[in-house]
């Protein structure tokens, strides 16, 4: 289990997470600001309470006219009353200005991980992109939210009341500021030691909840050859190890809270022993003393809040990091060349591997005229799925060159090109939400009309009419589970819907049983009638209905031509084809 | 933390009991973290306190050799404040994850439960219980801390204000239970639009997440445009939940902030009037209101504590729902039969939604082939085999045993039900198909895989395969196993006809005489190698024989032959 690979997605350093950060931030800088002058005014009215105490002390120790005190109480109540209605508009400002940028970040992260190459999702799988796009996005979304404000309301009370300190008398702020090396040296652990400690607390619950992932997903299999004990170990293991990871970075960090406490002690004293000095020699009044006193404790709640965003904003710069990691991969952009005349197909010298793997294909050439339905077949592991693949424009071949329509198809965007050649994969997933929205996917201004015109096309009308909600029942997870048969035809509605040049189907007659399977067959001929299409077909019922058939082995075409003629000579196609007959 | 199969189930039948069962094993660390963090707070509240008594002392009296014993006694507090505030971090963390851990194993244990649910549960349910909802369980620790410190340090706060001056205590006191009365009413809307907003902030959340889960169909349509607008309706959605979430936020943390200011000149005001007349002075003054001032902290610590407890009881009432779902079937409690149980396999006029009086015979040592047209009907007659549901009516006979009368674990060792597209999983080769696999590598002709997987080390979930590679080695991990009675579900529909019949053929010569093989399949390549074929057709058994007998047959001709 040594290798098991979490981050398969690059990750973006800190300076490039910050500028992806700053790029949605931009637009909101005039709401930005008035927010942040908004803030300036609540603490600035909290800058009258302590010396107006100061001057209540005064007055008290005076033993002055109780007459005295209505001035200072005044003061008093104008400047909570000034700093709660501030800080109530504050608050709002930033809410909405946080939210409009937290927004667009996730739109923009979900809208670039939809289109990254396949290729990286291919190697990483899903697990590590689903969970950018929900625990990180929520992470750097919470750090946002009671972050920013925070930051901003503590950065701003703490310069602020040590300019207050020191309109009491300057030797007060510089009392004060004994306290800093202190909150500096704290701030360091935070900055510098703790990072490489989150890191691995979240790479360990990475780790974790891939395991999470293979064992819940997979309870049936589990169950059925017993091993249960096997999971549960690791699911154990993997979460000790997160827990282990977790314990380590708190055991470290606590203690640089210490460093805060003992700045705190340190300044409070020497506020204290410098009050003692200049009220001994009449420098300040007892009230200004206290004033300063009292500025000093107000410091201790900012402070802390300072440090504590510190460690807040580690951990969420190391989600912010993965977020950035997406919207750093470049997607391939492609120049965009003239619609196609016609649907023609051509492949000619494709060689293709997966990374460092071996060679699967080994210079393939096929060609498909308009209209033509040509059938791949072979035997498992020959290539088949990666060929489709390779059409689809999933993958872009090592070697060799795909045109379409004579337009060499690396020249396309991808979502054009896949919009031109779309493919079917055996995968089905039904897309959360009513039956209508996963549809729309295809075509977004799809009418009901259109909708059930495709459904009819995919067999599937039927059944929908039947549900108890039609287009608007809610289907996929949390929804109403569709059997594989009604799945693939949905598959085949969306493709209805996509309109296509060019189909490529994966045949998908493995869920489906015997009688499903040819119940699709059905469905996916109407869905395919005067389109170009590539079949990969597994039964060879779909192979003998297609026009030219490919037999491909060991990433080679061994053999091509009409399915009866093949059939009856003596090639791989006849074998596959007697093996097929005999068993019946 | 493995439990043996057959223990009794841990009684859970609420939050509460989940709560329990979370800190069994971390409740000492759970009550220190919440001493520890009220000393903390406690030494908190005196700091004022002694500053107030320094000012008096020693600062009004210009004395800086005076405020000398005040500082060392504040050093001596700030001592133990650190200690405990800082101390409480780990063994806070220790019991929290503790916890969660056993929440998580407690969640994953129910759903591996070979008793099964009897209501099914969506994987993506059981993935955000065993992973947000049981760190949010595991957030109880703090919710208790703070809580628990909250009252400590307001008691204590109280008291001093008290010992300071009658006067100030009631002042201060009343304007504490004012807070305390109010904010729970400024709260109620406030509630009621984050649960608003969370809701809209999941939905939006599990969207993303559906997207990226389908992003392969997207991507093989070119849909991803219509995707993100998609996502971006429900992104925009959530976005305004949450704003409107914040304005009832910002009025709440507007009029707490008001309040807790009123406290403090209140508090001021009459401790001024009080040092006129002579019976306070000036440093019982600053002491009273930097105590008035701490106040509005435990208070506040307590709401937290109280929302707190909710996010946790909401979570342990979820995670309890799964571990209360009801068995699908009961695990006989008796012990396993001494001797040996024969390798045979009965069913007696089943009964069911979709069966009607299926009758089957698997003799030791045979080979058979069942052929189920229907999807449905399929997928009952193996969950019934399975024992993942009880038969409704009739009966399922092992080794002249009812299945429903032997112990679960004794049942799947002695009759495995592999599920067609079983799930692989990321482990080296030797976990997948043992030490020894030639012999069934070569029956499910998965040799090539088993070099491709042995290549790299281990399997990424079987994602790195393609599906008659996943299928191949799938098939080789259940031959592996070697049971008794293997029960295959259309082990081979993703193979090529040349591959599958190579593999019908190493599959009889692997297990034909020696073990008991039912083959659930509509292939002929595997009806051909079968000793028997059953055709059933609308839930019963209609025609028994070899595959060359039955091809005579029309209906079976044109279920298997078309």
């Amino acid at each position: 289990m040594s290798d098991v690979r979490t981050d398969t997605l690059p990750v973006a350093t800190p300076k490039e997470a910050r500028g992806e950060l700053w790029k949605v931030l931009r637009p909101e800088r005039p709401a930005a600001l008035l927010a942040l002058t908004v803030l300036v005014v609540t603490v600035v009215a909290g800058l009258f309470i302590p010396p107006a105490l100061g001057r209540i002390v005064d007055i008290a120790d005076r033993g002055a006219d109780r007459g005295d005190l209505v001035a200072p109480l005044l003061v008093l109540v104008a400047a909570t009353l000034a700093q709660g209605l501030a800080g109530s508009v504050g608050w709002f400002l930033i809410v909405r200005v946080g939210e409009k940028a937290l927004a667009s970040l996730r739109e923009l992260v979900l809208g670039h991980a939809l289109s990254l190459p396949q290729a990286q999702l291919e190697r990483g799988g899903t697990g590590d992109l689903v969970s950018r796009v929900s625990n990180d996005v929520d992470t750097v979304s919470d750090a946002l939210r009671q972050g920013v404000p925070e930051l901003l309301w503590s950065g701003l009370t703490v310069v602020l009341t040590l300019v207050g300190l020191a309109a009491l008398d300057w030797r007060f702020a510089l009392a004060g500021l004994v306290s800093l090396p202190f909150y500096l040296w704290a701030a360091r652990g935070y900055t510098v030691v703790a990072p490489p400690l989150y890191a691995d607390e979240r790479r360990a619950e990475g780790a974790r909840s891939q395991q999470l992932v293979e064992t819940l997903g997979g309870a049936r299999t589990i169950q059925a050859l017993m091993l249960r004990p096997r999971h549960l170990r690791r699911v154990d293991a993997a979460s000790e190890a997160a827990r282990a990871t977790s314990i380590r970075t708190a055991d470290t960090t606590a203690w640089f809270f210490s460093r805060i406490h003992l700045g705190e002690f340190i300044g409070t004293a020497t506020v204290l022993i410098a009050g003692a000095w200049l009220v001994g020699h009449d420098y300040v009044t007892l009230g200004q003393a206290t004033a300063a006193a009292l500025y000093f404790i107000r410091l201790y709640d900012p402070v802390g809040a300072l440090v504590n965003l510190l460690d807040e904003v580690q951990s969420a710069t190391a989600s912010l990091r993965r977020l950035a990691g997406i919207l750093h991969v470049p997607l391939d952009r492609r120049p965009g060349v003239p619609q196609p005349a016609e649907p023609a197909l051509a492949l000619s010298g494709i060689r293709f591997r997966y990374d460092d793997g071996p060679e699967i294909l080994h210079g393939v050439d096929l060609a498909i005229r308009p209209g033509e339905h040509v059938a791949l077949v072979g035997a498992s592991g020959a290539g088949k799925t990666t060929l489709a693949a390779l059409v689809a424009g999933i993958h872009d071949p090592r070697a060799g060159a795909i045109s379409l329509g004579g337009s060499d198809v690396r020249d396309m965007p991808r979502e054009e090109l896949s919009g031109r050649v779309s493919l079917v994969t055996q995968e089905v997933h039904v897309f959360s939400g009513t039956l209508a929205q996963d549809l729309r996917l295809a075509r977004h201004d799809a009418t009901d009309q259109d909708l059930h015109a495709a459904l009819d096309a995919a067999g599937a009308r039927a059944w929908v009419d039947l549900l108890p909600e039609g287009l608007d029942t809610r289907v996929g997870a949390g929804g109403r589970a569709l059997t594989p048969v009604q799945a693939q035809q949905v598959a085949l509605a969306r493709l209805v819907l996509r309109d296509p040049d060019v189909a490529v189907l994966d045949e998908a007659t493995a869920e489906a049983g015997s009688a499903g399977a040819r119940e699709l067959e059905t469905c996916m001929a109407r869905v395919l009638e005067g389109r170009t299409a590539l079949l990969v077909a597994h039964r060879l019922t779909t192979a003998a209905a297609a026009d030219r058939v490919i037999v491909l082995d060991h990433g080679r075409v061994v053999e091509e031509g009409p399915p009866a003629e093949l059939a009856a000579g003596a090639g791989p196609y006849a074998e596959l084809w007697r093996a097929w007959r005999s068993a019946r | 933390m493995l439990h043996a199969a057959y223990s009794a189930p841990v009684p859970v039948d609420s939050a509460g009991t989940v709560v329990r069962l979370a800190f069994r094993r971390c409740r000492t660390s759970a009550l220190l973290t919440a001493l520890m963090v009220s000393v903390h707070q406690v030494c908190e509240a005196t700091t004022p306190v002694i500053v107030g008594l320094a000012l008096d002392d020693a600062v009004a009296e210009g004395s800086v050799a005076g405020a000398w014993k005040w500082i060392a006694l504040l050093g001596g507090v700030y001592a133990v404040l650190s200690l405990c505030g800082n101390g409480a971090g780990p063994v806070g963390y220790r019991a929290a994850t503790r916890a969660e851990h056993d929440v998580r194993q407690a969640v994953v244990e129910r759903v591996l439960d070979p008793r099964g649910m009897a209501q099914e549960r969506p994987t993506g349910e059981a993935l955000s219980l065993a992973s947000s909802d049981a760190s949010e369980v595991g957030n109880g620790v703090h919710a208790l801390a703070s809580g628990v410190s909250g009252l400590a340090a307001l008691a204590v706060a109280t008291v001093a204000l008290f010992l300071t001056s009658v006067t100030l205590g009631v002042v201060a006191l009343v304007s504490v239970l004012l807070v305390v009365f109010v904010a729970p009413l400024l709260a109620r809307p406030l509630q009621q639009r984050s649960a608003v907003q969370q809701e809209a902030a999941a939905d939006a959340a599990g969207v993303a997440v559906d997207m990226v889960e389908g992003v392969r169909v997207l991507s093989g349509l070119g849909a991803q445009r219509n995707a993100v607008g998609r996502y971006r309706e429900m992104s925009q959605l959530s976005r305004r939940a949450r704003v409107r979430a914040g304005a009832a936020e910002s009025v709440f943390e507007g009029v707490t902030s008001v309040i807790g200011g009123f406290l403090l000149i209140a508090v001021a005001a009459a401790g001024a009037l009080l040092v006129i007349d002579g019976d306070l002075t000036p440093g019982q003054l600053v002491a009273g209101v930097g105590l008035a001032q701490f106040l509005v902290g435990p208070v506040s610590r307590i709401a937290y504590a109280g929302a707190q407890v909710a996010t946790v009881r909401a979570s342990a009432r979820r995670i309890a729902t799964l571990l209360d779902t009801p068995y699908a079937v009961d695990d006989p409690a008796v012990l396993a039969p001494v001797e040996p149980i024969p390798a045979t396999l009965e069913v007696r006029n089943l009964d069911g939604t979709h069966l009607r009086g299926l009758d089957l015979e698997v003799r030791e040592g045979e080979l058979i082939a069942v052929v189920v047209d229907d999807l449905a009907a399929r997928s009952e007659l193996l969950d019934v085999l399975a024992r993942r549901r009880p038969a409704p009516s009739g009966a399922v006979v092992v080794g002249r045993l009812p299945a429903d009368a032997i112990p679960l674990e004794t049942l799947h060792r002695h009759v495995a039900v592999v599920p067609h597209n079983g799930s692989l999983f990321t482990e080296p080769l030797a976990d997948v198909v043992g030490d020894e696999p030639s012999a069934v590598l070569a029956a499910a002709q998965a040799e090539d895989v088993a070099e491709q997987v042995r290549a790299h080390g281990s399997l990424h979930h079987g994602r790195n395969l393609s599906g008659g590679q996943r299928q191949r080695l799938s098939l080789a991990r259940a031959l592996a196993t070697d049971p008794p009675v293997l029960v295959l579900d259309e082990p081979t529909s993703a193979l090529d006809t040349v591959t599958e019949a190579s593999v019908a053929t190493g599959l009889r010569e692997l297990r034909a005489g020696r073990r008991t093989t039912v083959l659930v399949t509509s292939s002929a390549s595997m009806l051909a190698v079968a000793d028997r074929v059953v055709l059933v057709q609308d839930g019963r058994a209609v025609a028994v024989g070899t595959h060359t007998e039955l091809a005579a047959d029309e209906r079976y001709a044109a279920v298997v032959l078309a």
